[in-house]
């Protein structure tokens, strides 16, 4: 797995990253020091993230700062807007009450489980944030929008994104965990799916990654003590594809938003639709197509091993929504937020799930209409329902 | 779906201070809810009910402590912490108003972006209500008592989750006495069923997840029976894409959710699911046109094994005919393709069904007509006639068995006078130009894709009223004048009276704007235009079925005194509102004119507006009310 962040020194990171640490008020120290009997004010600073988003849907940049302070530690974010600004995200500590500054001026927030955000700033310089606790003890770091590093992940990035949100984690210590974290399991818990719908056959469509080899491992283990026939196949449109019952797509997002293109094109689908591996779960596959005139996207249907409805799926949205405007909501962000804050193996519980795009209205009725926005969804326009209850997945034994 | 176990808790708070209200399903995630409403304090009462994936689901009231007529609510009751809070004998009527939260997904670039210049001292407009991120759906009970001192005040707001943003839809179209509410919400597929015996307290009875309803998605409609029963239309194909078997054991195959065909579900009168049944037929659905010989199909995307026009969207029933009607709108998840360049005008329905429910838990298709093309010559195929038809409404007199349609894109309505029948016989009998000419006298394209909506037909099926969303100026165009958002009123009492013998047929190009030249051709009484210069207009409304006894209780009327009528259609879509719920008096030969004594309490002004910052559950930000239902409290109604 690629490493995804490289977090630098102020040196090493270029005039708009140096850490410039405030040390703590007199007078305050000696409350903070009896509170934690550790006064120790350290600013670093990580250069960069990246996560999805930007434009044509590739790689943005996010400026990261990490701010420490004490036992109180926070992650200040500089999120790019698609207007072209870009708003300021502060994750803290959820029970700590921190002031923040931007270029040395109180910010107002907006405030939700720990997670604060400014109003939208200029993204063309770098900016100066800062935090003060309750104690008075303050810390502050430079932030800016980097440049974007080549052969980044995107995936990666939002499963680091997740961990980031909780305000708990160390993004740098993290990242190289994240993924999905058993992709044989996941191709093993398709098949239940299948099996549950009633498939007989279904084609797979060959990976691209290492993931989707062990997915298709996972798959066609599984598929042959359910007896289903798996033919594989190289493109969604070929006749084997559209005769099997199902069609599973075990590769990456640009595979997927492919797969579903060409379908729509033909204005066919298997019977039992489109499956797609659990990390394609994301926004920019689900609403891949709808915007295409003329044409459908294939249904798309998910196995997925975590309730994207769960507490800790709506905790994630609703905190990706508060910390991130504009940022999408993905699979692997919930992967990233469901490690940090409990146990993926815990949480695990197999569903079926279904997306739909639904809208009720042709748009002649309202000139000029777009929907842009950020939604605190998973899809853009319609949603993600549960299609069958909690599915029995046999394990490798 | 279990039995409800209602477990009302009840607190007081005064929302004096920032309160962190702990939104259960969001674990640690709590929502910070600042400050709310400023002058009222609230009661809030839960009540639960565990859905069939074990997961609880609840509804909270937050009543307005100082409000008509819940301050008169026994605070004893209230202290036992029972949901009981029983207002019975005070003869109150209410409107409820079942309305989703705003959030930024809602909002569209242009809304920013092509903000008209206007005096604005202030800079920023409720800047601190929470209007863009996730917060609750709600009931919204309003007192719609005229009498009342807070008559058009928001009396309590019953939040549901942990389902939230699901985009609130219909409820049925008229509440009787014993009858539950039924809502659904379009996004999650999700029907709710609430307890309204004790208003203005509201409980949750039940609620299907779309695991309940795998043959159907996207509830949309519902209509109740004698029995208290109620049957909903879902619009949407099957849950997952495949065969799919029925409860009554036949199976038909669909594309999925959001695709074709839809079903039709039959809840019992606690909201259980007794059935979902088939709305498709087993053969092929497309159909050749009378006049030119050519096919017409029904467009499926992806194509579908079976063509199928069933997306049943507005539904009625008749009990003493044994008979349930239904109008099919649209594959609601292929509409947003190019409606400039349609791969087929087909994906917007043109067929009205009619079932046999003899057997009230075995519905059977018994035909499925497709409503005749118009005189005129659309562009836009889309905008021809019979596309999308949306509402049916059906007559009430026992003597009478017609019923009417309406298309939302064709902008007409249509008329049977016999839905008993194996093959009903329909006609256009009025297009919506007629009524839109009397707003704007230089209107083109009148009835094209102008977003007609409700339509209902009085007790004494005398009069049909209908309101149209109408279309922007520009809308299709620098040329186009838009049409007119409205509701308006016809004298159909001719034509039912007519029976099967009818005459009326918009035939001829010239009864497009001048109206059906037949003696029994509806007559336009009344046209109340809307002002609204959002991207929607009204859609829904809800007659007022009730009439106050000299003792304070309440009847059944035969007779409608008032509508309610809500600006909203679904923001997602591209077609908004002004988010306003307005009272609309009917007086005498069907007049209707603006009730100015229904006002909002923030701004003093007609119509209740659901874009304000604080509700009694918080400073949730605008709300998007799209259907509404006058209620009484069981006791008060005779």
């Amino acid at each position: 797995m690629t490493t995804l962040l490289e977090p630098r020194t102020a040196a090493a990171a270029g005039p708009h990253a140096g850490p410039a640490v405030a040390a703590p008020r007199r007078g305050s120290a000696r409350r903070i020091a009896t509170r934690t009997a550790l006064v120790v004010v350290v600013g670093t600073t990580l250069t960069w993230a990246v996560t999805t988003g930007g434009p044509d849907g590739g790689p943005r940049p996010v400026g990261v700062a990490r701010l420490a302070l004490g036992d109180v530690t926070a992650s200040a974010y500089l999120v790019p807007r698609t207007d072209g600004r870009a708003t300021l995200v502060v994750a803290g500590a959820p029970q700590v009450h921190l002031a923040v500054t931007v270029d040395g001026s109180p910010a107002t927030l907006s405030t939700t489980g720990g997670v604060a955000t400014t109003p939208v700033v200029d993204p063309t310089s770098p900016v100066t944030v800062g935090i003060t606790t309750p104690d008075g003890h303050s810390a502050s770091a430079r932030i800016a929008l980097p440049a974007l590093p080549a052969a980044v992940r995107t995936d990666d990035a939002d499963a680091w994104l997740g961990h980031a949100l909780s305000g708990r984690a160390t993004p740098a210590t993290t990242t190289a965990t994240q993924g999905s974290d058993d992709p044989e399991l996941d191709g093993r818990g398709i098949v239940a799916g299948l099996r549950f719908r009633g498939v007989h056959s279904a084609a797979v469509l060959l990976p691209t990654s290492d993931r989707g080899t062990l997915l298709v491992r996972g798959i066609t283990t599984a598929a042959r003590t359910a007896g289903i026939r798996i033919d594989a196949v190289g493109a969604a449109t070929e006749p084997t594809a559209l005769r099997d019952d199902a069609l599973v797509v075990t590769g990456e997002r640009a595979d997927a938003i492919a797969a579903r293109a060409a379908l729509a094109e033909v204005h066919r689908a298997p019977l039992y639709g489109v499956w797609l591996a659990p990390w394609l779960f994301d926004r920019a596959v689900l609403d891949s197509g709808a915007d295409v005139p003329g044409e459908a996207p294939a249904p798309v249907v998910f196995t997925l091993p975590l309730d994207p409805f769960g507490t800790a799926a709506q905790a994630y949205l609703a905190a990706i929504t508060k910390a991130a405007p504009g940022q999408p909501a993905t699979y692997e962000g919930l992967v990233g937020w469901i490690a940090e804050h409990s146990s993926l193996a815990g949480a695990r519980r197999w569903q079926l799930y279904v997306a739909g795009d639904a809208a009720f209205l042709p748009q002649s009725l309202d000139a000029g209409h777009d929907h842009g926005g950020p939604a605190p969804t998973w899809i853009g326009s319609g949603g993600v329902n549960a299609a069958s209850t909690p599915l029995t997945v046999e394990d490798r034994s | 779906m279990s039995a409800p176990s209602v477990s009302a808790r009840l607190s007081r708070r005064r929302r004096l201070a920032p309160t962190v209200a702990l939104v259960g399903a969001l674990g640690s995630a709590a929502y910070l809810i600042p400050a709310g409403h400023a002058a009222a304090s609230v009661d809030v009462i839960t009540s639960t009910i565990h859905g069939s994936d074990g997961k609880t689901y609840w509804a909270t009231n937050h009543l307005v402590k100082a409000y008509e007529p819940y301050a008169r609510v026994s605070r004893t009751a209230a202290d036992k912490a029972t949901a009981n809070a029983a207002t019975a004998g005070h003869g109150h009527e209410y409107l409820l108003v079942w309305a989703g939260d705003e959030n930024v997904a809602d909002t569209k670039g242009s809304d920013v972006t092509s903000l008209p210049l206007a005096v604005n001292p202030v800079k920023l407009l409720n800047v601190d209500a929470a209007k863009a991120g996730i917060a609750p759906d709600f009931l919204a009970v309003i007192d719609a008592d005229k009498t009342s001192p807070t008559y058009g005040k928001v009396v309590n707001t019953v939040t549901v989750g942990p389902l939230v943003e699901n985009e609130p839809h219909h409820m049925q179209y008229v509440w009787h006495k014993g009858d539950k509410v039924y809502a659904g919400g379009l996004f999650a597929s999700t029907s709710y069923t609430f307890d309204v015996t004790d208003l203005p307290v509201v409980k949750l009875a039940n609620e299907t997840l779309p695991t309940d309803t795998a043959c159907g998605s996207i509830p949309d409609a519902f209509a109740t029976l004698p029995d208290h029963t109620a049957y909903a239309t879902y619009m949407g194909g099957p849950v997952a894409p495949g065969p799919c078997t029925y409860s009554d054991g036949t199976t038909r195959v669909g594309n999925g959710y959001g695709g074709t065909p839809g079903a039709l579900v039959h809840f019992d009168a606690n909201g259980k699911v007794l059935g979902i049944f088939p709305t498709a037929s087993t053969t092929s659905e497309s159909y050749t046109v009378p006049a030119t010989g050519a096919t017409q199909p029904c467009f499926d995307l992806p194509i579908v094994v079976t063509s199928s026009c069933a997306n049943p969207h507005g539904i009625q029933v008749r009990p003493d005919l044994h008979t349930l009607i239904a109008s099919d709108y649209a594959e609601p998840r292929d509409i947003i393709l190019d409606p400039v360049k349609p791969p087929d005008a087909g994906i917007f329905r043109d067929t009205v069904r009619t079932f046999d429910i003899s057997n009230e838990n075995h519905p059977v298709l018994r035909s499925v007509s497709h409503m005749p093309d118009g005189p005129r010559k659309e562009q836009n195929p889309g905008h021809e006639e019979p596309r999308g038809i949306m509402e049916v409404s059906v007559t009430n007199q026992h003597k009478h068995k017609g019923a009417f349609a309406e298309s939302m894109c064709g902008g007409v309505i249509y008329y049977t006078p016999d839905i008993t029948a194996k093959h009903p016989v329909w006609r256009e009998v009025f297009d919506d130009t007629t009524a839109s000419a009397k707003v704007i006298p230089q209107v083109t394209e009148g009835g094209g894709c102008d977003g007609g909506g409700w339509v209902a037909v009085d007790p004494t099926d005398h009069y049909l009223y209908h309101t149209v969303i109408g279309r922007s100026a520009g809308a299709l165009g620098p040329d186009d004048t838009g049409s007119a958002k409205m509701i308006y009123a016809l004298d159909v009492s001719k034509l039912v009276a007519a029976g099967t013998g009818f005459h009326c047929d918009i035939s001829t190009i010239s009864q497009v704007y001048d109206g059906g030249t037949a003696a029994d051709c509806p007559k336009l009484v009344s046209v109340l235009p809307i002002t609204d210069g959002t991207s929607g207009g009204p859609h829904w409304g809800a007659p007022d079925n009730f009439t106050r006894n000299a003792d304070g209780s309440f009847s059944e009327s035969k007779t409608w005194s008032r509508i309610a009528i809500s600006d909203y259609f679904v923001a997602r879509t591209g077609v908004d509102g002004n988010h306003k719920v307005c009272m609309v008096d009917v007086g005498k030969k069907g007049k209707l004119t603006l009730d100015t004594t229904f006002r909002d309490e923030d701004e003093g002004t007609p119509c209740v507006d659901f874009n304000r910052t604080s509700w009694p559950h918080g400073k949730d930000g605008d709300a998007k009310p799209h259907s509404e239902l006058f209620v009484v409290a069981g006791a008060d109604v005779r």
